[in-house]
């Protein structure tokens, strides 16, 4: 197994590494406290990687209710027009 | 001729008899129906008496109701979002630490999670979808 010498990795890295995973972790905690009820999960994934659950949860609970919405509108308009 | 004369004085008498006594009869129910509706709406009005109005709770003790459950609310969202914090110190810095001693670990584990992410947000994407097309709520 290869191990990482420590000295290779900056600390001004480890420390912005650890910045940016405790951004995106705290943000989807707060929104998601909103809409979901698996805030933990998504809190918790969100301190593993960066940017993966951030994509995920922008798609599941961002764009697709944005767009469902947009689309319900749409037909609205267009029933409204008929 | 007298004799179908006769005859036809007859059954218009008997029809006469008829009708009186089906309006007699059909007279009777109604009144009944009104006496009992009359009984109903006595009962009714006497149940409005006897109920006094509720009065509204006092605008300022509402508000204060909700300052309370608000302020309790808060505290509780603060307090699970420093439980998350002491939590997340803890996830980094053991990831950190798995960095720095095995940095093929730490790759698959990011990896394994990137994907598993992105898998999540398709498999939610194609289910809606279904969900959609099927017209299933």
């Amino acid at each position: 197994m290869p191990k990482t010498n420590p000295e290779s990795v900056p600390l001004w890295a480890v420390v912005l590494i650890a910045c940016i995973l405790l951004i995106q972790s705290l943000f989807l905690f707060i929104h998601s406290r909103r809409h979901t009820k698996y805030y933990w999960i998504w809190g918790i994934v969100g301190l593993i990687q960066f940017p993966g659950p951030l994509v995920a949860y922008w798609l599941v609970h961002i764009y697709w209710p944005l767009r469902k919405e947009r689309l319900k509108n749409r037909k609205h308009q267009y029933g409204s027009n008929e | 001729m007298k004799w179908n004369k006769e005859e036809r004085e007859r059954s218009a008498d008997l029809n006469k008899q008829e009708r009186a006594h089906a309006e007699i009869v059909h007279e009777e129910p109604f009144a009944e129906d009104q006496a009992l509706i009359a009984q109903l709406m006595q009962g009714f009005e006497q149940m409005e008496l006897a109920i006094r109005q509720p009065e509204p709770p006092p605008l300022h003790e509402l508000e204060r109701f909700v300052a309370v459950e608000k302020r309790k609310l808060r505290r509780r969202a603060g307090l699970e979002v420093a439980l998350f914090l002491i939590m997340a110190l803890a996830i980094i810095g053991g990831n950190m630490l798995l960095a720095s001693m095995n940095i093929v670990v730490f790759a698959v584990i990011q990896g394994l999670v990137f994907v598993g992410a992105i898998a999540f947000a398709f498999r939610f994407f194609y289910r809606s979808k279904k969900k959609v097309k099927s017209g299933h709520a």
